[in-house]
């Protein structure tokens, strides 16, 4: 039944993906890469191609009507959508009008090369100006170039200054200074901190520059909150701010969202979806959290084509989610309607967030027939199974969409589930066991018996020998090196038995634990395991010849081998218990591994002490002389095999030149 | 008098055993009994049967999600840490001659002694959440970060800050044992040793110290063991509420007190200390495992 829905999706997809849009729809799909899914918007029209636009930088869509800063011909254009007119405003009073915004009785106009925000009433009558800030705090030297502006609801300007770096300037509205708003941050990361320790203060001056990033744009929502944008950042280039500047964006915060270096424009519409465009066309559409929904739009590279921009430079979207796009280059304004697709996955977002989950997880449902892999349908879906208490089916969605915390908190449910219903079996399961344990522990003791199983196979004894290393790790290598335990074929063995744990590790973690190692193959793994092993026999092998260490190689073999004894034994368990563990006691996992890890290295060091029967000093000597070594070689190997075209071209030319001669 | 001498050794015992009886094993079995029942210090106890287990281990999210991570993640850090640096402190402290030794041991004894005073002398002046606190002050000077952090009411700061302010007090009684263990190993026995070939300090450690003195170290992984399952007031002391912030700092026996003195559910808060009693009692197993006497 499975498979069947499956086939019939696929050749839905098909169908539907052979669409004649010019361009795609990406979205983030299984294991958090890109992948494209169907049309989520279409061009339903081309506007103001004929308006005679020049380099326009800003557009506001209000009550219907859009307002364009048309920065090249100092005006701002009016288009009204409905009856298709066209006015203009301030073509006497503006010079480079950069942004603008409209709100109930006013138009805003940020003009750069006035260095002014000029105020329009709705009729296109100039009311003021707004010139810089005659405050202090604003600073007596400090430049006012207004880009972009938006106003609040009572009337506080937000300016985006063009070279300000400290943040939003926020202004009452009689233009007095009220205080800057939510400045970018400086990261210094120890290098920096490393480099102040040796420049001096003029070189500091000269060349460092930490000046934080400026905002680029800026946009405001129904409720008052200031969202920006800020470009060469990645992973918080969107942020939006409380009152108090703060960033409140969640995914924002962590630094994890799917952005873009480039973004010129941003917009919220009335369900607080965040729309944000970069200069080469491509529209990012995020949900409330800053999960991105789709991808689409696009640089028209060789000829025009419907959805593609040249520059492209605003973004607005209506009541109706509508998208309108303004090209700079172009000097028009592109219409995209959402699908059937989009509009569905909007209302789905929408009643979640509105707690009807029973209601959003049918149009869940729904829309996954449009599309079987794209994870912010598979996480809602997941998040409503989830409030309705369906915790197995929510995991499920949770893994398709990659969503590991969440997936964690549904596994959570699970296991209590599973524990509710067993506990009392489980608890009185365990008692016995113990009584057992105890009680027949106590009647072997006392009978004397000894329960041990003789192993006469040498082979067999040597392997598990490994078990000695853990409680007795000096008298074991000391009997490792007098040869009273352990061959080459053991190690040889638990090297393999190393290997093992080792690609378990990389590869057979749960889903909440493992390491993303998907797109790393077996190979690699066993690689990068023997590799490093192999490297250190050798160069220990040559540091301890020459530092009068005892032991052979097939001793240095040998006690390698025997040193993974912890991990080999321990690290399995860790592996079992990633199965049963959620987030919340992920640390036993972090810390067992830390534990077991150095245990290890540990085990490592007083091998190679016994070994070669060093001192403290010697052995630690030993080690660092090793790393060097083992440092030199993969050093000499990498010059080797960035020269290998050349030293096979070289012998090459030297047999030809010999073959010449002898001829 | 045939009869009294066989039971002269009971009526010695009778003292220590009547007050053993009356102020430690009656206590438990009342314990394990409660803990079985409802009972809200009210009402008589109502018989429940292995309810409240279940409930601990089903029902009760801040236990599971936090109370008991956050209580395995102090113990086993504050634990054997603090466990081995009493060992290693000890050990060095008894390479001194005998007047600095006293010297250093007081020193290094006195935080355990003085617990409360330097709670608020030392830690909370350190970690104070404005500017004027010294690890914000030097964190801000150098410029790592642009404003104070609210350390000992941020959720994921408190319990790390728990860890390390009873790591530096963990230099209990255990200590004291151990540096008495370390003194009284047979000097004659490291003579020995190094004649039968014993080359170094490290090897001195392991070959005699330790074994000689199992059952200081012994003692000293018990003490060190109950001592960490069972504190209960740094989270509370540091951040100065109860519960703390987020339940960050909450520990098996915040928890206990939570129930028992705060909801009155003594029945379950009973049901928690028996949970608490077999964790402890598992753990001093491991102890004797490695270093009592077979």
């Amino acid at each position: 039944m499975r498979k069947k829905a499956i086939f019939i999706l696929l050749i839905l997809s098909i169908l539907a993906f052979s669409s004649n849009s010019t361009f795609l729809t990406y979205t983030i799909g299984q294991n958090n890469k890109w992948k494209i899914t169907q049309d989520a918007y279409l061009v339903s029209e081309v506007i103001l191609e004929d308006a005679g636009l020049y380099y326009p930088e800003d557009m506001y869509l209000k009550d219907g009507k859009l307002y364009i800063a048309d920065s090249g011909n100092a005006r701002i254009l009016v288009y009204d959508l409905k009856t298709r007119k066209i006015s203009e405003i301030g073509a006497w009073s503006l010079f480079t009008p950069t942004g603008v915004f409209v709100d109930n009785n006013y138009i805003y106009v940020a003009d750069v090369g006035l260095s002014e925000i000029v105020i329009f009433d709705k009729n296109g009558n100039e009311i003021k100006t707004i010139g810089k800030p005659k405050s202090i705090l604003f600073g007596q030297y400090t430049k006012f170039k207004p880009r972009k502006i938006v106003v609040d609801k009572r009337g506080n300007l937000y300016i985006v200054s063009e070279g300000s770096l400290d943040g939003i300037i926020q202004l009452d509205r009689n233009g007095e200074f009220l205080g800057y708003f939510g400045a970018n941050k400086v990261r210094i990361t120890a290098l920096d901190k490393f480099i102040d320790l040796f420049y001096s203060k003029e070189q500091k001056e000269r060349l460092l520059t930490r000046a934080p990033k400026p905002y680029y744009n800026l946009a405001i929502d129904n409720k008052g909150l200031i969202y920006t944008i800020t470009q060469k950042e990645h992973g918080d280039a969107i942020k939006k701010h409380n009152t108090l500047g703060n960033n409140i964006l969640y995914l924002s915060r962590l630094e994890s969202m799917v952005d873009e270096g480039n973004f010129v424009d941003i917009t919220v519409d009335n369900d607080g979806r965040i729309y944000a465009l970069t200069e080469t066309g491509l529209i990012y559409e995020y949900d409330q959290e800053g999960n991105l929904i789709f991808s689409f739009g696009g640089r028209a590279i060789l000829y025009d084509k419907n959805g593609l921009f040249s520059v492209a430079s605003a973004i607005e979207v209506d009541d109706e989610g509508r998208v309108y796009v303004l090209d700079r280059e172009k000097g028009l304004v592109q219409i995209f309607n959402p699908t059937i697709y989009a509009t569905k996955i909007h209302k789905a977002l929408n009643l979640y967030i509105q707690g009807k989950y029973i209601e959003s997880k049918s149009i869940w449902e729904d829309v996954l027939k449009y599309d079987g892999y794209s994870s912010i349908i598979h996480n809602g879906l997941g998040k409503a199974y989830f409030q309705e208490g369906n915790y197995k089916e929510a995991a499920l969605h949770f893994k398709v969409a990659y969503s590991k915390r969440e997936y964690s908190e549904a596994y959570w449910e699970i296991r209590n589930q599973f524990l509710q219903k067993n506990m009392k079996v489980i608890i009185i399961l365990l008692f016995v066991i113990f009584v057992l344990f105890e009680v027949g522990g106590r009647i072997l003791k006392k009978k004397g018996i000894r329960l041990k199983i003789k192993i006469r196979n040498k082979l067999l004894s040597d392997i598990l020998y490994l078990k000695n290393l853990i409680r007795h790790p000096i008298d074991s290598f000391y009997y490792l090196r007098k040869s009273t335990h352990g061959s080459i074929l053991s190690a040889t063995i638990i090297y393999a038995l190393f290997v093992l744990v080792v690609t378990f590790d990389y590869m057979g973690r749960s889903f909440i634990f493992n390491l993303n190692t998907s797109e790393r193959s077996v190979g690699y793994v066993v690689f990068s395991a023997i590799v490093p092993i192999f490297l250190w026999i050798f160069s220990n092998y040559l540091v301890s010849s020459i530092n009068e260490g005892r032991g052979t190689l097939k001793n240095i073999y040998i006690f390698t081998a025997y040193s993974t004894a912890p991990y080999i034994i321990f690290q399995p368990f860790i592996i079992l218990l990633t199965y049963v563990l959620t987030y919340n006691e992920s640390f036993l996992i972090s810390f067992g591994s830390f534990f077991i890890i150095s245990w290890t290295f540990i085990v490592l060091f007083i091998g190679v002490k016994e070994t070669h029967d060093y001192e403290l000093k010697g052995t630690i000597g030993s080690i660092i002389y090793s790393i060097v070594w083992i440092l030199v070689i993969i050093l000499v190997f990498s010059i080797v095999y960035m020269l290998w075209d050349q030293i096979v071209e070289t012998v090459y030319g030297i047999i030809q030149e010999v073959l010449y001669r002898v001829r | 008098m045939k009869k009294i001498k066989k039971y002269m050794h009971w009526i010695l015992l009778s003292p220590y055993l009547t007050l053993f009886i009356i102020f430690i094993l009656l206590p438990i079995i009342v314990a394990i009994y409660l803990s079985f029942t409802y009972f809200n210090a009210i009402q008589p106890p109502r018989w429940v049967g292995l309810q409240n287990y279940i409930d601990l281990f089903t029902r009760d999210e801040i236990f599971m999600q936090k109370v008991l991570p956050n209580t395995i993640k102090f113990s086993l850090i504050v634990g054997p840490g603090g466990y081995i640096l009493s060992f290693v402190l000890a050990w060095l402290v008894a390479q001194l001659t005998k007047i600095p030794r006293t010297i250093f041991a007081l020193i290094l004894y006195s935080p355990s002694l003085t617990a409360g005073v330097t709670m608020a002398v030392v830690w909370r002046v350190l970690f104070n959440g404005d500017q004027q606190g010294y690890l914000n002050a030097l964190l801000l000077r150098l410029g790592f970060i642009d404003k104070p952090i609210q350390w000992l009411q941020s959720p994921e700061y408190l319990l790390t800050i728990m860890i390390i302010v009873s790591l530096w007090s963990s230099m209990g009684v255990g200590f004291l044992a151990m540096l008495a263990g370390i003194l009284n190993v047979d000097e004659t026995l490291y003579e020995a040793a190094y004649i039968d070939g014993i080359k170094n300090r490290l090897q001195e450690v392991i070959y005699i110290t330790i074994p000689a003195m199992k059952p200081q170290m012994l003692f000293g992984a018990v003490m060190s063991i109950v001592q960490t399952f069972t504190t209960a007031g740094i989270g509370v002391a540091l951040s100065g509420t109860n519960p703390t912030p987020q339940y960050a700092g909450q520990l098996i026996v915040n928890h206990i007190e939570d129930y028992g003195f705060l909801r009155y559910e003594m029945g379950y808060a009973a049901a928690v200390s028996v949970v608490l009693l077999i964790i402890i009692y598992l753990f001093s197993r491991i102890a004797w495992k490695l270093f009592g006497e077979s």
